[in-house]
């Protein structure tokens, strides 16, 4: 990267987390409540209402457990949905400079995940102090493992991003196919919990390897179930270039869409 | 390094996609990944088989009218849009000034805006906290800076972009229709900026429609019609036959032009112009202009021959008659008679004309064939109006 585009991209990112607080009255602190309230009200539920159960784990093990799970679907999930808006929000500005596109999405996925990143963290360390058992030495691991996460949906985002601006239904249709993948994957369950036959679909899930690795490495005494590293490796890697390759072939022609 | 080609544009085309269904989106979308282009039906040509070429030191103004395809050149130009088909070759750093404020967020403000502005052109943090300073006098926005881009009015908007191009000083300038907008004094700074940046050796390219601008600022010029290149050269060539043609245009709005032709009644049986009938006519700026008439006449009296210059938009310039002057057609024949009128060093500024010839009865009084003749004068000339008046500018103080 030349770095007259880093610095391109650094503009885009502080102007994307400026624009999260811009004009609304709760600012920043918004993206740290939601996925509180979330955690809040899914542990309440699956733990206090339902009374599940999860092998191995005792039931104080529930929060860090959701919360886990919660925040990487989190980046993911917010990620997808704000970057596939990016191109078409600076329409104008694209109109008038030209400017790499790639960088754009980029800042918006990468300013979602660094602001989900800081959450989470904050919440771990809140929980530890309170007295739960995690292993807070494998924090750098985690951030390892995010970062291969933001390679993969960053990937996903570049596709989705510049189909956007040529078919403008695939936000529509991204939040639909979001909302039914949220429970197709493993955040408020294990594998052991599913019924034999879906099981399969546990297994082709990508997001899988994210959740239950999260955990696996904090949380003393749970073994991730998912599928190897490798071919998560791969999966994002592949996934990362070829939606490069797409955004920029689409991108030639974004100025005759917007 | 004057002299080196800045821009190298061949056969550029531009096509859009016609959207006029939704799955049209998607069929345009298959189109433009597969082949690279659109098919015929799909595609809206808005640029055809452009060529130009911009070398340093050059100042290339673009002319035409609107929905010419000027703004898409420039587009093609500073990379917003890519062309169809066509090879484009740009060397060095351009700055670009297309349309209102060169992108900026209207939520940000001023100083946030000339941040990503800044990095988008390339400067560096510590070269724009420099240049700062420099900026903000140009720009002449005072504590503005700090509010949002929204609260500016449209000349503050512009004036900041344009001082963000200077602090720049890019090795092509391109600005589309910018000092249209600034009030008069800021137009001054700008005019007089850029002709500081020209006579330093920097390179232009201008798109307005002010013909005064384009003729003061610029040595070369294209007139594109309709996304072809019409005409293209030297400034003052290609600027008068725009402007020729544009004046045809609003004359033949005004009146369609008729003639009519009777064989009972006089006529101008043969009009020679500087000795041909027929064609393009162009005359240098104080040539001489002279016009043949051969007439008919049914009563066999020498009829009266009336000739008239107008400008091509029908402004009428100057018009004399034989028999105001006193003057009579020779006799060629019982029914043929003629007359010759000349205009020696002929006063008419660089433009497009309209020779009227008319035939009337021997009273002068009733007017009954006309015969019409384009004809354009050619010439550098920076006077303004449609006749150079005989003057004197006098300097001298009184001994």
């Amino acid at each position: 990267m030349r770095s007259s585009n880093f610095r391109v991209f650094a503009q885009f990112f502080f102007r994307d987390i400026k624009s999260r607080y811009f004009g609304s009255v709760t600012g920043l602190a918004w993206v740290f409540v939601q996925p509180l309230l979330l955690l809040t009200l899914y542990t309440f539920l699956i733990a206090g209402v339902l009374k599940a159960r999860i092998p191995g784990l005792t039931d104080a093990q529930w929060l860090p457990f959701v919360a886990l799970g919660l925040w990487p679907w989190m980046c993911f999930s917010e990620s997808l949905q704000r970057a596939t808006a990016a191109v078409v929000e600076h329409a104008g500005l694209l109109g008038k400079v030209a400017l790499p596109a790639e960088l754009l999405v980029a800042a918006s996925v990468c300013a979602t995940f660094v602001l989900h990143v800081i959450g989470l963290f904050a919440v771990l360390l809140i929980m530890a102090a309170f007295g739960y058992d995690l292993a807070l030495a494998k924090l750098p691991l985690l951030l390892m493992l995010l970062t291969l996460l933001l390679i993969f949906t960053q990937g996903l985002a570049w596709i989705a991003a510049g189909l956007q601006v040529y078919l403008r239904d695939v936000g529509q249709i991204l939040g639909q196919v979001l909302a039914f993948c949220f429970f197709l994957t493993p955040i408020l369950y294990t594998e052991s919990m599913m019924p034999e036959s879906i099981k399969i679909l546990f297994q082709l899930n990508p997001m899988s390897y994210y959740c239950e690795n999260a955990r696996a490495l904090l949380m003393p005494g749970f073994a991730s179930s998912a599928h190897a590293t490798l071919p998560a490796v791969v999966i994002a890697t592949v996934l990362f270039l070829f939606g490069f390759w797409l955004f920029r072939r689409l991108a030639r022609h974004f100025e005759d869409f917007l | 390094m004057s002299g080196s080609v800045l821009i190298e544009a061949h056969g550029l085309v531009k096509q859009y996609p016609k959207l006029n269904r939704s799955r049209d989106r998607l069929r345009a979308m298959a189109q433009l990944l597969t082949r690279g282009t659109l098919s015929a039906d799909m595609a809206r040509t808005v640029l055809d088989d452009v060529s130009l070429t911009v070398r340093r030191g050059e100042s290339l103004a673009v002319i035409g009218e609107n929905g010419a395809g000027k703004s898409t050149l420039l587009k093609l130009l500073t990379g917003v849009l890519h062309p169809s088909r066509g090879s484009l070759k740009v060397h060095g750093q351009i700055g670009a000034l297309l349309e209102l404020g060169a992108g900026f967020h209207p939520e940000y403000t001023g100083r946030e805006n000339l941040e990503l502005a800044g990095a988008l052109l390339g400067l560096s943090q510590s070269e724009l906290k420099e240049k700062l300073a420099q900026i903000i006098e140009f720009a002449d926005i005072g504590h503005y800076l700090d509010e949002p881009i929204k609260h500016y009015s449209s000349g503050m908007v512009v004036r900041l972009g344009f001082a963000l191009l200077t602090a720049r000083r890019p090795d092509l300038l391109i600005t589309d229709e910018v000092l249209a907008v600034g009030d008069e004094s800021f137009q001054k700074k700008c005019v007089q900026w850029i002709e500081n940046y020209l006579s330093d050796g920097g390179t232009l390219l201008l798109v307005s429609h002010s013909i005064y601008h384009v003729q003061k600022m610029c040595r070369k010029a294209i007139w594109l019609q309709k996304g072809r290149v019409v005409a293209s050269g030297d400034v003052f060539d290609v600027s008068q036959q725009y402007q020729a043609y544009h004046e045809r245009k609003s004359a033949e709005q005004a009146q369609p032009a008729t003639r009519t032709n009777n064989s009972q009644h006089y006529q101008l049986r043969e009009v020679q112009v500087n000795n041909t009938s027929s064609g393009a006519l162009v005359l240098d700026m104080g040539a001489e202009l002279q016009v043949k008439l051969r007439l008919f006449s049914p009563c066999q009296r020498a009829p009266v021959a009336l000739i008239g210059i107008v400008r091509a938009d029908g402004t009428r310039i100057y018009g004399i008659s034989s028999d105001v002057d006193g003057v009579v057609p020779r006799r060629l024949s019982d029914t043929e008679f003629e007359i010759t009128l000349r205009f020696s060093a002929l006063s008419l500024l660089p433009g497009a004309y309209e020779l009227r010839t008319h035939v009337l009865d021997p009273e002068g009084l009733r007017l009954f064939d006309t015969v019409l003749r384009d004809f354009t004068v050619r010439g550098e000339s920076r006077e303004f109006g449609i006749v150079r008046l005989t003057h004197a500018w006098d300097v001298e103080s009184a001994p």
